[in-house]
């Protein structure tokens, strides 16, 4: 019989363990992963261990405890190179499920990923912090915008990488959008606009602005605002082209022009662009789900 | 452009492992050649040069060996020959000797033809020294070989598509589009199908086979996210897309531009798939040495070779983004995408980096986009801004125009016509002078200035060549006199014009308009024989629906109602408006005839159409099909018809007759039912529930018309105060642009007569939504009601007369025809007045108050021309014949009065006040004793008179 050395197993338990906790996603399990000590080291060179707080007047305090007493540090942030919190398998498991799409498991791994860090945002590295940003999406998918909005603003000081500011923004805007806050919706939506180039790869803030039109009866307006982005689109993919065809379409269809409304039917079809899932366009598409007219819905008759 | 050059890369690691282990192991006696170099130590020489891509080296070496050995036993060894003769050869091919390689190529298949691993390489690389030599035949048959000896390996596809490259060089179109289209259809690796589909596109372009390009370029799923050849695609779209453009066919040739992102975003993206290249590159490296995947290494080398040109030229060539946008904004103009449009010719013209000449375009087009869409509010500040921004342009003389134009739609003629004469007197000169002078013309006879606008009309004949503008201007001159009611003289020039015209396209207008001219002139006989040599000669011509119509009403007022309603059945829906028209003719006709069941039945299949034009009056067909039911006795059927009418009607604020169908309803409810078919509820609680059931649904066009029917009846109930009040909420209630014609009007009447001055949005909107419904007379009358109140009577008289012109027999025209005898004796026109208020007397209907009112506007003008006489008899006939009109007589009596003192008439006088107060109705206390003391005033003069009158006769 093979004997294996005590430690091993003891590796190979724990191991188990680990992966039954985190993919069960069992919440105990998750904070013992997370509430071990921090390391932090000093641009001295200085590597030590302990349980980390930060000071209303923003210096760290890392407390030490041993046998013979305990010991606080306290730090200027610049005096720190790094800071390693435990929990390394959780965020593995994460980026995992985030790759995946599957936001709704990596939820509660993400919370409490944040919790543990979120007061240390300015010390961690961007590339560290790139996990978060799906963090804002998996709280929106969730129903929970408020979560989103908050979240979004606490990274985005600390963030440089464009994609990932841009990302933060849609949220933030999708969360007051979910939250029916509507100026702020719309002021919001403005200035992203006002960032974007003609060619973007998103028409989001059209769609927002376009679609809070819509909702006000503005239909002229919602109709001038959706067909923006649907002018200014290649084939290049434009995330919520397909909600802007759709409010084109409704609009149009509400300023009594059927035969465009018809024609962006057509032409929505034929780039390939599915109906949006949206409770306040759904009866268009009922209307506009039919084989066209050879007379009336050819542009070129 | 490609060249048959191949552009071949390292081929050495295929030969890498083997040169190195067979070289070794073949020459173990080493063999002494001259100088010292032994056959082993050229073959390591040469096998290291190959190896490390020195092909020239490696060329010369084996060149050299061949020399020194070739008499050697062991140098012509098969086992060596195998190895050398393609390196040789593919050394030879890398420095362009590729004669001598395709030679040792084909020695190589003919002595060994069994070696089938190398005979890949090899026949692969004799089709690219054949291609290197222009021996295109060669190389296609040595590909097709490669293809046939390779069938079903993706490698036999990279063989395809140069033979297909090949034969597109060689002139060989049609066969080369085949074969790409073969290979795309083919199970081939997806990047070689999408080239060969790429290289299908560019050669369809080049051979001008335009269907064929746009159908590749529109059914092919581009995959444009992963897609290394984006440039390529996107000029070849552009290309398209242009050709689609100047052939007219406006959609697809936006779907192509579309295909086209702007130059920024195409390098961006085209530098991103360049780095994914590259990366499949190195993928492709680090795989083991198999001839096919060493084929594949020199695809992707060749394509990231390619794709870094393409790259180059894109980034190296001038920004193409401004010139394209403009085009695809054209597309879209011309395509009826007028919004879309819009937006691209916006962002253009408002680009401060996009060169200004092509902004200048842009703007231009930005107009024609929001003059296509008939916003012409937006039309004209899109124009103004662009002679603020452009006045040195060359297209502002067009802009000016088309700002005239915009005026012309908002129906502002005047200042239309005004910016036209700046354009006039600004360009003397220019070329399209008689243009511009025919449409101040054609805008002048819009504003009833005929004199005005036949100057401009001869003008125009006399500056310009005697072309079709010409003829026009000739036609229109005539036509202003038939506008002016002057139909002789229209008739003359017509006649005139038509002879002089005998070839002309305008011939059919010519005998048109005399037939019309000769109608207005009631010469009906007349009007049908030019109508019918109309029908004769110009069966086709565009004025057809409109004669058929003229015909019919010529027969309908001659009473032969079926030959007018065969005239009117020839009107189809293809002519427009002139289709209701039509048929609400045919309806007439079939009243008049008495004949209900078919009147009925004539509507219903007017209703059922669908092929109808805008503003088709169904809700008016709705209520002529329930009353005919009505007629018929059938009030089981006319009942749901006008509930019907209603309901899908009763919203929309275009609906006609919805006042006629709630009476209609009214009168149903009182008349007898089927049992069964009896109203569950009476009119007033189904007006009431409706009014409530409107209010929470949020059907304001609807609640208003309710709204408005219910305060009518309380004014017929004299519950005057609360008609007011209902109007008053409701107006309050509801925004302007929900409310339909009939209750903009009398909103406005009402709040015109309680001096509201918002009076005036609601006669505005009135005119400017329904600028072709009778209601809007209310609207013109009240305009010029509020301009007579507000002292502006020289503005009040153009919409009095306006109503007078369009609509003579409005129920408001007898007060309008007053309301202008007022306006011109306000203006110092008293004879004008006159003429005005006598015709009103001459209208039977305007009895009582209106005729009062002008008697007292005659007597008041011939007050203002010193004319006392006849003002009295006016003022007299006022107090003997219209005594109810207290507040007139009185002002009559106390005016002719004054009347009689002036001409010495005291006795009159007195006489005329005392009738005045011996009937207690008439007069405000004050007036009364007014009158009391001007009696006593004009008693004591009289007696001073008669004092006087004594002392002369007991004079001696």
């Amino acid at each position: 019989m093979i004997k294996f050395p005590s430690k091993f197993l003891v590796v190979v338990f724990t191991f188990c363990l680990l992966k039954i906790t985190v993919f069960g996603q069992d919440e105990k399990g998750i904070a013992t992963l997370l509430s071990g000590p921090v390391s932090v080291t000093t641009k001295a060179g200085a590597s030590l261990q302990g349980s980390l707080s930060r000071t209303e007047d923003g210096l760290l305090q890392l407390q030490i405890k041993s046998e013979d007493g305990e010991a606080i540090f306290t730090y200027q942030p610049e005096e720190i190179r790094a800071i390693f919190f435990p929990g390394g398998i959780l965020v593995n498991r994460a980026g995992e499920l985030i790759r995946e799409d599957n936001l709704t498991e990596a939820l509660p791994l993400l919370e409490a990923i944040y919790e543990q860090r979120s007061n240390f945002l300015p010390f961690v590295a961007e590339s560290d912090l790139l996990l978060f940003t799906a963090l804002p999406s998996a709280y929106l998918d969730a129903g929970k915008p408020a979560n989103a909005i908050a979240v979004s603003r606490n990274l985005l000081p600390h963030l440089q990488n464009f994609r990932q500011r841009e990302r933060l923004d849609e949220a933030v805007i999708l969360g007051h959008f979910s939250l029916g806050l509507r100026e702020e919706t719309k002021n919001l939506a403005a200035s992203w606009i006002g960032k974007r180039d003609l060619y973007s790869d998103s028409a989001l803030g059209w769609w927002i602005q376009a679609h809070l039109d819509f909702g006000k009866g503005n239909y002229r307006e919602a109709l001038w605002t959706s067909l923006h982005p649907i002018v200014f689109s290649g084939q290049i993919p434009m995330k919520y082209l397909d909600s802007c065809y759709a409010l084109a379409i409704a609009a149009s269809h509400e300023l009594k022009n059927e035969v465009k409304a018809h024609l962006l039917y057509t032409e929505m079809q034929t780039r390939g662009l599915d109906w949006p899932e949206d409770e306040l366009l759904a009866p268009y598409r009922i209307l506009y789900n039919r084989s066209p007219d050879p007379i009336t819905d050819n542009p070129n008759k | 452009m490609e060249t048959m050059q191949s552009r071949c890369v390292s081929w050495n690691s295929i030969f890498r492992v083997i040169a190195i282990s067979l070289i070794g192991s073949l020459f173990l006696p080493i063999v002494h050649g001259q100088e010292g170099d032994t056959l082993q130590s050229l073959l390591q020489k040469a096998s290291a040069a190959f190896q490390s891509g020195q092909y020239e080296s490696a060329a010369m070496l084996f060149d050299s060996i061949e020399e020194q050995f070739v008499e050697e036993e062991e140098y012509r060894a098969v086992a060596l020959q195998k190895i050398l003769l393609p390196m040789r050869a593919y050394s030879l091919l890398r420095v362009d000797r590729a004669g001598e390689a395709a030679a040792f190529f084909e020695l190589f298949l003919e002595n060994y033809p069994l070696e089938a691993e190398k005979r890949n390489f090899v026949r692969f690389h004799l089709a690219q020294a054949y291609e290197q030599t222009d021996d295109a035949d060669k190389a296609i048959v040595a590909y097709q070989q490669f293809e046939a000896e390779n069938k079903g390996r993706p490698e036999a596809s990279l063989a395809a598509l140069r033979r297909a490259d090949l034969l597109r060089f060689t002139g060989r179109v049609d066969e080369s589009i085949q074969l790409y289209n073969e290979i795309y259809a083919g199970g081939t690796p997806l990047g070689v199908r999408r080239q060969a589909r790429l290289r299908a596109l560019q050669a369809t372009i080049a051979a001008g086979h335009l269907d064929l390009s746009r159908d590749i370029l529109l059914n092919t799923p581009w995959r444009v996210e992963t897609m290394p050849e984006l440039a390529q695609l996107a000029f070849s779209a552009h290309g398209v897309g242009d050709q689609l453009l100047a052939e007219s066919r406006y959609a697809e040739a936006t779907r192509c531009y579309r295909l086209v992102p702007p130059k920024n975003v195409l390098i961006k993206k085209q530098i991103e798939r360049l780095r994914d290249t590259r990366a499949a590159l190195r993928n492709s490296t680090r795989l083991t040495a198999e001839p096919g995947k060493a084929l594949w290494r020199e695809y992707y080398t060749n394509l990231a070779q390619k794709l870094e040109e393409d790259l180059q030229s894109l980034q190296d060539s001038p920004d193409y983004t401004s010139g394209f946008f403009l085009r695809y904004g054209q597309s879209l103009l011309l395509g009826d995408r007028g919004e879309e449009a819009w937006l691209v010719f916006q962002t253009l013209a408002e680009n401060p980096e996009v060169e200004n000449s092509l902004r200048v375009e842009a703007h231009y087009r930005w107009i024609l986009a929001a003059r296509a869409l008939s916003l012409w509010n937006e039309t004209l500040e899109i124009a103004q801004s662009f002679q603020r921004r452009h006045p040195e342009s060359p297209l502002v003389t067009q802009v000016i125009f088309l700002v005239a134009e915009a005026y012309k739609e908002l129906r502002d003629y005047e200042r239309a016509a005004t910016l036209l004469g700046t354009l006039i007197d600004q360009y003397p000169k220019h070329p399209q002078l008689p243009r511009w002078v025919f449409t101040r013309g054609f805008y002048y006879t819009l504003i009833s200035r005929y004199p005005s606008a036949r100057e401009d009309f001869q003008q125009c004949l006399e500056s310009g060549p005697p072309d079709r503008l010409g003829e026009e201007a000739r036609l229109w001159h005539a036509l202003s006199w038939f506008f002016e009611k002057n139909y002789p003289i229209a008739v003359d020039e017509l006649v005139a014009l038509g002879k002089s015209l005998k070839h002309s396209p305008l011939q059919p207008d010519v005998v048109y308009w005399l037939a019309s001219t000769l109608y207005s002139q009631k010469e009906f006989d007349s009007a049908l024989e030019h109508l019918d040599l109309y029908f004769k000669k110009y069966p086709g011509h565009r004025r057809v629906a409109e004669a058929s119509v003229l015909r019919g009403d010529i027969l309908m007022g001659q009473g032969e109602l079926l030959g007018a309603a065969v005239a009117f059945s020839k009107v189809t829906p293809e002519a427009g408006r002139l289709f209701p028209y039509a048929t609400f003719q045919t309806g007439k006709i079939y009243r008049a005839m008495e004949e209900f069941e078919r009147m009925a039945s004539h509507f219903e299949n007017y209703l059922t159409r669908t092929d109808l034009p805008a503003n088709s009056r169904k809700s008016e067909a709705l209520y002529w099909t329930g009353w005919a039911y009505e007629q018929l006795g059938r009030i089981e059927s006319a009942f749901p018809v006008f509930t019907e009418a209603l309901v899908s009607h009763g919203n929309d604020p275009a609906a006609t007759d919805i006042q006629l169908i709630l009476k209609s309803l009214h009168r149903l409810h009182n008349k007898r039912f089927p049992a069964s078919e009896k109203p569950a509820e009476s009119f007033s609680l189904w007006l009431s529930n409706e009014i409530k059931s409107t209010q929470t649904d949020g059907k304001i066009t609807y609640h208003s018309r309710l709204n408005l029917y219910l305060a009518d009846l309380y004014e017929k109930e004299n519950r005057f105060e609360e008609a007011n009040a209902l109007m008053m909420e409701t107006i309050r209630n509801a925004p302007l642009d929900s409310l339909g014609a009939e209750f903009l009007g009398w909103a406005g009447l009402l709040l015109g007569d309680l001096e509201f001055p918002s009076a005036k949005d609601y006669f505005e909107a009135l005119v400017e939504r329904f600028p072709e419904r009778p209601e809007r007379g209310m609207g013109y009358y009240g305009l010029a009601k509020q301009r007579f109140k507000n002292k502006r009577p020289e503005q009040a008289l153009p919409w009095l007369e306006k109503l007078a012109d369009e609509l003579p027999a409005h129920p408001l025209a007898a007060d309008a025809t007053l309301l202008q005898g007022k306006v011109l004796a306000e203006l110092g026109k008293p004879h004008e007045a006159i003429a005005r208020f006598e015709a009103l007397l001459k209208i039977k209907m305007a009895r009582g108050r209106l005729h009062a009112e002008a008697l007292l506007g005659i007597a008041r003008s011939y007050r203002l021309l010193n004319e006392p006489e006849k003002a009295i008899g006016y003022y007299q006939r006022i107090f003997t014949v219209y005594r109810a009109y207290t507040v007139l007589v009185s002002e009559s009596y106390l005016q002719s009065a004054e009347l009689f003192e002036e001409i010495n008439n005291l006795r009159a006088a007195r006489d005329t006040l005392e009738e005045f107060l011996d009937n207690p109705g008439l007069g405000q206390p004050e007036q009364r004793s007014l009158a009391r003391a001007e009696i006593a005033r004009l008693e004591s003069l009289l007696k001073m008179e008669q004092t006087e009158v004594t002392m002369e006769i007991s004079q001696p």
